[in-house]
């Protein structure tokens, strides 16, 4: 069991049921169900003793072919950082391929905007809830691909060699 | 200047301090010493190419230090770094804007075949889609290269062709490696051993 200080309260908040919690490299991880991810971020930010004021980041994992059996094969992660605690935690939950939507933590950390935006590109993932779910990073010829998902190849499907030559002449 | 004082009458050409040559000579003289390069830096092939401009190896030796961050005002495009497909247009654009004559060097192995970044988003060599005069391989090159293949661009400015080329040159600047010489290689008992080390 994790020694993480928070870990317990939020087993007490939320029922030992829907918290599973992971120890690796010093970093603990909290998978939860999507349904209780805004309440769980909420929580994590409100309680005084958690004070999780700083989402560091956002970003999704594929787990296709992977050694190791998971819930489902998208998992997206949510490091939290509390900066009066000098404390992490990362909040992780997985999406199947039938249902790629998870609710945006737009309306409690402003700087999530762009991180999913970003993550919703890369992987096909919506995010309900965005007040700009706009295409961020990726120019057009990438409009409806998901490159960092497994399935895509990795020399891309000819977006590299899809452009006009200019010449001396016509230049 | 590649003058022709041949032409003259002997009597004149030992006396008179004049040179004559053609217009066309005299331009790509001029503007041999006088290349405005664009750098297009997007890695760190930038970074070599800023020690280029520096002191200690002196672009301006060259004429070439004047760096325009504007295509209209230089003829030397240094591409320098990776291009992805999302700055590929960009890059088109800018040499499209550029004024003639004007030239264009891809420098290192990522701008000249893409390099190991053999990805998506990363096109796999720029001669697909600009006319690259000079190809300096390297990752990245030595600062001595890269003025090698400036000399190159030099001797083309100086050939004084006015008007625009049918097709890119396509020059490859060879890397240069002097091996060490056996007397200044370092002994096995010169090499410090790390501090604790049982062998």
């Amino acid at each position: 069991m994790s020694d993480h200080p928070t870990v317990p309260l939020l087993i007490e908040k939320f029922g030992q049921q829907h918290i599973d919690v992971r120890e690796f490299n010093g970093n603990t991880t909290v998978v939860i169900p999507k349904s209780i991810l805004v309440d769980v971020i909420t929580f994590l930010y409100n309680d005084p003793a958690c004070g999780y004021k700083q989402l560091t980041d956002v970003w999704g994992v594929d787990y296709l072919d992977y050694p190791e059996e998971q819930n489902a094969r998208f998992g997206v992660l949510y490091p939290l950082l509390s900066i009066d605690k000098n404390r992490r935690i990362i909040i992780k939950v997985f999406l199947s391929e039938d249902d790629l939507t998870v609710p945006t933590l737009n309306g409690i950390y402003k700087g999530s905007e762009w991180s999913e935006r970003e993550t919703a590109e890369m992987y096909g993932i919506t995010f309900e809830g965005h007040p700009d779910p706009r295409r961020i990073l990726l120019c057009d010829l990438f409009e409806g691909k998901y490159p960092l998902r497994k399935t895509y190849p990795l020399k891309g499907q000819g977006e590299r060699e899809s452009f006009t030559p200019i010449t001396t002449e016509s230049a | 200047m590649d003058g022709n004082r041949n032409n003259l009458p002997d009597a004149l050409a030992d006396k008179l301090p004049i040179l004559t040559t053609t217009l066309d000579t005299a331009v790509g003289w001029c503007r041999k010493y006088s290349l405005w390069p664009m750098p297009f830096a997007t890695a760190c092939c930038g970074i070599e190419f800023m020690a280029v401009a520096c002191s200690r190896f002196d672009l301006a030796r060259f004429g070439a230090e004047a760096m325009r961050f504007t295509p209209r005002q230089s003829d030397l495009l240094f591409v320098a770094g990776r291009v992805t497909v999302k700055m590929l247009p960009v890059l088109q654009r800018i040499y499209q804007q550029m004024c003639e004559p004007k030239w264009v060097v891809s420098m290192g192995a990522c701008a000249s075949t893409g390099g190991v970044f053999d990805t998506y988003a990363v096109v796999q060599g720029i001669d697909q889609y600009v006319p690259v005069d000079v190809y300096i391989p390297g990752c990245p090159p030595r600062p001595e290269q890269l003025i090698e293949g400036l000399m190159q661009i030099q001797k083309i400015a100086a050939e004084g062709k006015t008007q625009s080329r049918s097709k890119p040159l396509g020059v490859v600047i060879e890397p240069k490696r002097t091996p060490v010489p056996l007397s200044l290689k370092p002994k096995e008992e010169d090499i410090l051993k790390p501090p604790g080390s049982m062998c």
